[in-house]
């Protein structure tokens, strides 16, 4: 059945140019980091690291892992809500379950979507950052630096994190154009309006538990972990373990998945 | 066999009731016209049975039960032709192909009929609306549908276009498939369908074949030297009815039990000169005016 709808998803947009425009822009934004690096210098407070440093194994992954989880929640996040939104602007999904596609079929085939672009990217990320750090690394060999699970786990929740949002997104604003605009805002403004300002009046941190803060912080900027060296301050806005981290990650994605099958469910077409 | 029986069927959307407790049954091989002005429900109630529209209330059921998903075995254009529009015929025909999971080699009979077969390779998005409508209407014939709906078919189309439309609904009603036809075209619905539900407002208003729903009674259409006398003479006449005047003639339902030529006999008999005489079956327009205005 999956295989059948994945190729159905395949049918239809292998001919879609700006879904193929945004892939061909993701992959080369995925792989610019290749082409920086060398032997200058950063100036920092303690003044010690050098690109090396940053580009080289192990602070790669980190690094890397920082600037993927951007570009993926603009490229992938887009790709899925012009998928879903192109539907409905053409009403050929509402065509579709005319002739026997069923709703839950619909999303069967999203969700493999998402898994599949997820799987994709995680892949790519690792080829780039293994290649990258090689690249700046004397010592490093190919077997020492393979990315351990907990990273790959990272990047495929984080990919299917901004898949499933911006699912449900398109699902409940079916316009292109409303939907990227409240996809961008909510994760740059409307959830860190919320979180600080209710923060500060309930004189509490547990907003900072709202998803697309957790979400985010599957790959932190990675000025905070040296800042945290060499201070011993701690600047990450959630205090979680690294498999509770994991676990809340998860358990966002099912809402947000959960959310949108309800939401293809319930409303009319 | 019963292939679509709908039970109290109601749609509303907030306070406005789309449909109010419609009661349908469509049986196979019948070609069914469901008949009503804009707005009166018909393009809901087919979103309802189709699956795109969630019902407020009443049920329906497609083939007795018999398939899981009936909507394979069906065939429809619901309002305006949907298709991927950077994709041409064959590649729309084909996404279609692979939902209803059906195994056409290729799609050249249907091209054929529609002729489209020229232009199978131009993006949708090249089309006019004529050929639009006819990709549709090849696209519902993929999969040996049991059934075939049609929403106002011929909508927005020019003469020509109307004209080939309703060539093809000729064909494919012959073809002894059950087809479901929505329209507020009379004369679309008189010439296809041996069938029909006239719907108003949401109620269904009547339905039965055709005959059932045309009167029997001759229409006549009748002008004398003397219209006054002719008047007087027709006021008194057993068996007509419904006299409405126009500019040189008056225009009357006669009981069928009488013959033309009696009640000419009988007009003479009384002095009445009639210089225009026409004498025809009722017209569904006619008829849904009757229903509809009753209403």
């Amino acid at each position: 059945m999956a295989t059948h709808l994945i190729k159905l998803e395949f049918l239809k947009f292998k001919n879609h140019k700006t879904i193929l425009l945004f892939l061909g822009m993701y992959i080369v934004a995925l792989s610019l980091p290749i082409f920086i690096g060398g032997d200058s210098e950063i100036t920092s407070a303690a003044n010690q690291y050098t690109m090396d440093y940053f580009l080289g194994f192990p602070n790669i992954w980190k690094w890397y892992g920082y600037y993927f989880s951007w570009i993926t929640f603009f490229f992938l996040g887009f790709i899925t809500l012009t998928t879903v939104s192109s539907e409905f602007k053409n009403k050929t999904l509402r065509q579709s379950i005319i002739i026997g596609l069923t709703r839950t079929d619909y999303f069967i085939a999203k969700l493999s979507q998402s898994k599949i672009l997820s799987f994709l990217s995680i892949i790519l990320f690792s080829i780039i950052a293994i290649f990258i750090g090689i690249k700046n690394s004397t010592y490093a060999t190919f077997f020492e630096n393979l990315p351990d699970l907990t990273i790959l786990t990272k990047g495929f929740l984080l990919c299917m994190a901004y898949c499933g949002f911006a699912l449900l997104v398109a699902l409940i604003f079916r316009n292109n154009s409303l939907s990227v605009f409240f996809y961008v805002c909510y994760i740059f403004f409307i959830e860190s309006i919320i979180r600080n300002s209710l923060n500060y009046y309930l004189n509490t941190d547990i907003l900072n538990y709202l998803p697309m803060n957790v979400i985010s912080n599957l790959f932190p900027m990675p000025v905070y972990n040296i800042i945290e060296n060499t201070t011993g301050t701690s600047l990450m806005s959630i205090d979680i373990s690294e498999n509770g981290l994991l676990a809340l990650a998860f358990t966002y994605i099912l809402v947000f998945f959960g959310l949108a099958y309800l939401v293809l469910i319930k409303r009319d077409i | 066999m019963n292939v679509l029986n709908i039970q109290n069927l109601s749609k509303n959307y907030g306070k406005v009731q789309a449909l109010n407790k419609l009661n349908l049954q469509i049986n196979a091989g019948q070609v069914y016209g469901i008949l009503g002005p804009n707005g009166s429900g018909k393009t809901t109630t087919l979103a309802i049975i189709l699956g795109i529209l969630k019902k407020t209330s009443g049920s329906f059921e497609w083939f007795e039960g018999k398939y899981k998903n009936p909507n394979k075995k069906i065939g429809a254009i619901l309002e305006t032709p949907n298709f991927y529009p950077y994709k041409n015929a064959d590649q729309n025909l084909e996404i279609v192909k692979h939902i209803k999971g059906s195994n056409e080699k290729n799609f050249d009979e249907y091209l054929e009929l529609v002729d489209l077969k020229d232009r199978r390779k131009s993006d949708f998005k090249q089309y006019s609306l004529g050929m639009k409508q006819r990709l549709a209407i090849a696209a519902t014939l993929i999969g040996n549908p049991e059934v075939i709906i049609f929403d106002e078919p011929t909508n927005g189309l020019d003469p020509q276009g109307i004209a080939e439309v309703r060539k093809i609904l000729h064909n494919v009603a012959s073809s002894g498939k059950t087809i479901l036809l929505a329209s507020h075209i009379l004369d679309e619905v008189e010439k296809i369908c041996d069938h029909l539900a006239i719907i108003k407002k949401g109620k269904l208003l009547g339905a039965g074949s055709v005959n059932d729903i045309l009167s029997n009674d001759i229409t006549l259409e009748i002008g004398a030297i003397n219209m006054e006398n002719l008047k007087h003479f027709l006021n008194n006449f057993s068996g007509i009815s419904d006299i409405k005047a126009f500019n040189n003639f008056y225009r009357c339902s006669l009981d069928d039990t009488i013959k033309i030529e009696d009640f000419s006999k009988t007009a003479f008999e009384n002095g009445i000169i009639i210089t225009h005489l026409n004498s025809r079956k009722q017209r569904l327009e006619e008829a849904f005016l009757e229903i509809t205005n009753n209403a």
